[in-house]
């Protein structure tokens, strides 16, 4: 048990500290800009690197996985539930005692 | 209630929410209904609703249970077998009725463990658990990994 302990607490002190803002970092492209000290560091340490194109790579990969439906692909859909709410906003004020 | 409001909120997210959907029906033809009803629903519950988002930062969440929600509600009644086609496209939706949702909420709406939750009814944990597994089943990689490691 002891063995399995050391082995783990060796295995964290040798990651990059930075190493745990990857993920994060990854999934927070095109949601706001990620810091530049962070871009720097995961273009230059040699820890950090492979695993940071990896996971990349993965979350790609994994995203286009995953259904997506495009703004330009559901006008159509926008202007019905514009109607179908106008309609139901009139019937609500027919009906409404307020 | 205002129409400019709704309009202004479609456009920043019905493709989201017609997105999350038909990640769960796989049908294209009943998301705007489904989508739809879930707005009135959502506008009707809550009496004087505003679609204003900076006054009403859960919108689009409690929006998206109500999706959810209507979903599992309709998903007994008998519907035609899915295709088992191994294409890359067909994989996603041999996932669970719970890690299409999440899947979906991470990383197409970018909304947080707390949210998803709420959405889907599940604990945090859970929450992590599902989506490390279907990371798994959809790439193949041990990118789970590094959750755990982040944690
Ligand atoms: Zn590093």
């Amino acid at each position: 048990m002891k063995r399995v302990f050391d082995e783990d607490s060796e295995k964290v002190s040798n990651l990059c500290p930075f190493s745990r803002q990857i993920e994060v970092y990854c999934e927070s492209v095109g949601k706001k800009d990620p810091p530049d000290f962070l871009t720097e560091h995961y273009e230059n340490c040699e820890k950090c690197r492979p695993y940071f194109i990896k996971y990349g790579n993965e979350l790609e990969r994994l995203e286009s996985l995953i259904p997506k439906v495009l703004k330009e692909d559901i006008i159509e859909e926008e202007i019905n539930i514009l109607k179908i709410w106008n309609q139901f906003r009139r019937k609500k004020s027919i009906f409404s005692f307020d | 209630m205002s129409t400019k409001l709704l309009k202004q909120f479609l456009n920043n997210h019905l493709h989201e929410l017609i997105g999350f959907s038909y990640a769960l029906s796989g049908k294209m033809q009943q998301c705007e209904d489904i989508v739809a009803d879930s707005i009135l629903a959502y506008s009707f519950d809550k009496g004087k609703v505003t679609f204003d988002e900076t006054r009403n930062r859960n919108l689009l969440r409690d929006i998206s249970k109500l999706i959810f929600g209507r979903y599992l509600s309709k998903k007994d009644l008998p519907i035609e077998e899915k295709s088992q086609e191994e294409d890359a496209k067909d994989r996603f939706f041999l996932l669970s009725d719970f890690e299409r949702a999440i899947c979906f909420l991470r990383h197409r709406m970018s909304l947080d463990i707390a949210e998803i939750s709420h959405i889907i009814d599940m604990s945090s944990y859970e929450v992590i658990s599902a989506l490390s597994n279907s990371r798994y089943f959809l790439t193949g990689s041990e990118l789970e990994k590094s959750n755990e490691e982040s944690l």
